[in-house]
């Protein structure tokens, strides 16, 4: 069984890094747009993942159906096979287990580190994060395990690999024609190897104390029906509890914690007298299924999950203008097309990462402070990084909990994700009487047009027109700041897309 | 295990990084071996050839055969360079890009007269470049025809080239490929544009340099005659087939119907004729006059055969 288990974990990764590999998109000619290059969902891990599932939709009092169709089988497994995901699919714990393997051999076994002190952190993290969505703020992205590989590897792995592909050495399924950067790459890849480095101290540190999708899963398997059972002829070596990576096997060998177990099977092979099993049963012996959390502890947790949530809605990010309806804090925080209204977006984005791998110009970043600490992480388009192309939808096909909802390339003309404006004072065709009007030239809406003003063609933009996709931004010769720049003001995800279409369609009919 | 002591190790770097440093050193390329402009022309210098009709791919041929064909050009084994428009991510019915049919056709009658490698490139402006190729129809048109067909996105595609006679830039880049091509071939569309009123021949080659915006900063036009005098292509095929009368260069805009492809070897004649199709004189397009006094090439149509078939 433990040979299964890890040829199980080498596909499951495998199969991790592959669909993490196809999250990106090729021009289809029959589409005459870009599509993914697969049409197996990419984000599976992301919907089977229960924590991300039950925290969207707290938080944001929706029924997500991607993510409760693929999350619901895993807690029922869960319910009847206890922690078999962390030990036999998540691609972190099989990084860990590798990591163990590859750099923490010599460590020595701690065989008394089931200290219940560490070991419940993960319960009161979950609490936090629980407590948090039922007050409306998704912050499950901070700590989940699948979120935290996925953003190290497009953030720190993915450009690497566009360098060597731009570099001739071709990746297949990696682009050689961008190059890819990210803001926060350091602190993305900073978080992961953090994790690993945290395996100096015990095997799986993280999934052991600090997991929380782990304390969900550990939570789920109080009526776990497959267990742990050790025959009577046991000759108390205790071999198995230095074995145990999860330091789960109690003093007593007999003895384990069931919330623990990973079913890794590593105890069985150990076992001299090959007296301990994990089969499906219903005996009791040795199974503590408790979990002893004190009390205070989880208020305390639930009293940061409540901080956090409150924090973020007073945040200054939070403050809408005087309308009502746009977030004044940040005259930048440019939403990719198709992302839903402010408040639901932050608690639907669970942070994935994936529209920005897919993003074929790169534009779409990891927010900084663009959107407050609710946001953190979230996608932002930067044009003078690149702008939101127009034959393109990609953002929207890969994201799992639908805070960019599905969207056509066609509806993107009437959906309004910014406005352009030109600072007179810094184009050269206002203030030199050059010969410029790039914004004009390479404008995919038509929304930039020029006046002839004593005797200079002069750029203007007409807001009806302008989406706010960037490109203008983006190609402007002025540096280091464009003199024409998106803001959000021009935002209108309050609105329908009808409404969005209505006011598209007053726009004057110019020709030139 | 290998056992390494100290003195070897800090050798071995050296080693290796002195190696980095001399292989560093012999990849800086400098000046180009020779410009296009230096190579005697094939054709008669004053002569265009208009075809006119509606079949796209039919006029390419007969108007470069009207010229003199396409085997006085292009010899067994010549590595040919074709330069479209392909800046946006357009289809070709919104006439902002080369037809695909006329580009198809130039790699085909290149291809009948022996030639080695055929390479279709541009700087593209719009992104994914993988996109614009497709949606421009030109990676299927060069591809099907035998050519390879490359967007140019990297500042290590292109060189610096000297530009001894220019008035507002004395140096500028080229697309490495086109220096190093036998035989270049430009093959623009005629269409209305924001800052220089019209593209046509001379203003496609901006696609042949690295900074565009430095040129808007400058003064386009000049700008735009100077490379003229540095980058002359073997053959320019103008695409006039669909001309784009608003909205260009981008679109989409109004189009007509014009049924025609002109191919000359003076880049200053085949654009005055191309203003000549927007009802405009070539003496209004400031980047054309400004060549034509530079010694481009005739913009007085006057003065030039035009064979029309």
């Amino acid at each position: 069984m433990e040979n299964l288990r890890r040829v199980v974990q080498v596909v499951a990764f495998g199969v991790f890094l592959y669909l993490f590999a196809l999250t990106i998109g090729r021009y289809s000619a029959d589409a005459q747009a870009n599509i993914l290059t697969s049409k197996a969902p990419i984000d599976t891990f992301f919907r089977m993942d229960p924590l991300l599932g039950l925290t969207t939709m707290v938080a944001t009092r929706r029924i997500i159906m991607v993510m409760l169709a693929y999350g619901l089988p895993v807690v029922i497994l869960s319910v009847l096979a206890g922690r078999f995901f962390c030990g036999w699919i998540c691609p972190l714990g099989t990084t860990l287990d590798a990591a163990d393997v590859l750099f923490f051999r010599r460590r020595q076994k701690t065989a008394t580190s089931h200290s219940a002190g560490l070991r419940n952190i993960k319960y009161y993290l979950l609490a936090g994060i629980v407590i948090a969505a039922l007050f409306g703020a998704q912050i499950a992205y901070f700590l989940d395990p699948i979120t935290i590989i996925t953003r190290a590897f497009t953030f720190s792995v993915f450009p690497l690999a566009a360098a060597i592909s731009a570099g001739g050495v071709n990746i297949p399924l990696v682009p050689a024609d961008v190059q890819y950067f990210f803001r926060l790459n350091f602190l993305a890849a900073a978080v992961l190897i953090g994790i690993i480095a945290l395996n100096a101290i015990s095997r799986r540190f993280w999934c052991r104390n600090l997991c929380p999708l782990g304390a969900l899963l550990g939570a789920l398997s109080k009526f776990s029906i497959v267990r742990r059972v050790v025959k009577s002829n046991c000759i108390n070596c205790r071999k198995c509890i230095p074995g145990c990576k999860m330091g789960a096997i109690c003093d007593d060998p007999v003895q384990y914690q069931a919330p623990e177990c990973i079913y890794c099977y590593s105890c069985t092979p150990i076992c001299p007298a090959l007296s301990t099993r994990i089969a499906p049963t219903l005996a009791s012996d040795g199974y503590n299924s408790g979990l002893d959390l004190s009390k205070r502890r989880v208020l305390q947790a639930s009293g940061v999950g409540l901080a956090i949530a409150v924090l973020g809605k007073t945040n200054v990010a939070a403050k809408t203008s005087r309308t009502g309806r746009v977030k004044t804090s940040s005259p930048v925080l440019i939403r990719p097309p198709g992302a839903l209204p402010e408040d639901e977006f932050v608690d639907r984005c669970v942070r994935c990462s994936e529209c920005m791998k897919v993003c074929p110009t790169n534009g779409l970043q990891p927010a900084l402070g663009e959107a407050g600490f609710e946001g953190i992480w979230t996608p932002v388009l930067v044009p003078r990084i690149g702008e939101c192309t127009r034959h393109c939808n990609l953002c929207s096909q890969v994201c799992s909990s639908q805070a960019i909802g599905p969207l056509e390339v066609s509806e993107k003309e009437h959906v309004f994700i910014g406005t352009a404006v030109i600072d007179r004072s810094q184009c050269i065709a206002w203030n030199s009487d050059k010969q410029c009007l790039v914004c004009d030239e390479c404008c995919s809406y038509r929304a930039v047009v020029w006046q002839t003003i004593d005797g200079v063609r002069r750029p203007f933009v007409e807001e009806h027109k302008c989406v706010g996709c960037g490109i203008c931004e983006n190609v402007c010769p002025i540096q280091p700041l464009s003199a024409i720049r998106v803001f959000s003001f021009g935002d209108k995800r309050h609105l329908s897309r009808q409404e969005q279409k209505a006011y598209f369609e007053q726009a004057p009919k110019t020709e030139q | 295990m290998i056992k390494l002591d100290r003195r070897e190790f800090l050798g071995a770097i050296a080693g290796l990084g002195g190696a980095l440093f001399l292989g560093g050193c012999g990849s800086r390329e400098t000046q180009s071996a020779e410009l296009p402009a230096t190579r005697t022309t094939k054709y008669a210098d004053n002569t265009l050839a208009v075809a006119s009709g509606s079949d796209a791919s039919a006029l390419t041929r007969k108007a470069v055969d009207a010229l003199g064909g396409m085997d006085k050009l292009v010899k067994s084994g010549d590595f040919v360079v074709v330069k479209p428009n392909i800046a946006w991510n357009q289809p070709p019915e919104v006439g902002a890009t080369t037809n695909p049919e006329v580009v198809g056709e130039i790699v085909r009658m290149c291809k009948e007269c022996g030639a080695g490698r055929i390479l279709v490139i541009d700087h593209v402006i719009d992104r994914p470049a993988e996109m614009v190729l497709g949606l421009t129809g030109i990676m299927a048109a060069g591809k099907n025809a035998g050519a390879e067909v490359v967007a140019a996105q990297n500042e290590s595609d292109f060189s610096r080239v000297e530009i001894a006679q220019g008035r507002a830039i004395k140096s500028d880049t080229c697309l490495k490929e086109i220096l190093k091509a036998d035989v270049f071939i430009n093959a623009p569309i005629a269409k209305t544009h924001g800052a220089t009123t019209l593209t046509l021949g001379m203003k496609n080659l901006m696609g042949c340099i690295w900074d565009r915006q430095s040129w808007h900063r400058s003064k386009l036009d000049q700008c735009i005659a100077d490379y003229a005098t540095i980058i002359r292509p073997d053959l320019t095929i103008l695409d006039a087939n669909r001309i784009l009368l608003t909205g260009g260069p981008k679109g989409p805009g109004k189009t007509k119907a014009v049924g025609k492809v002109i191919a000359g070897v003076d880049p200053v004649a085949v654009d005055s004729y191309g203003a000549g199709l927007f009802e405009m004189s070539a003496d209004d397009i400031s980047h054309i006059r400004l060549a034509h006094e530079m010694g481009v090439g005739e913009m007085d149509l006057a003065k030039v055969t035009i064979k029309n078939v």
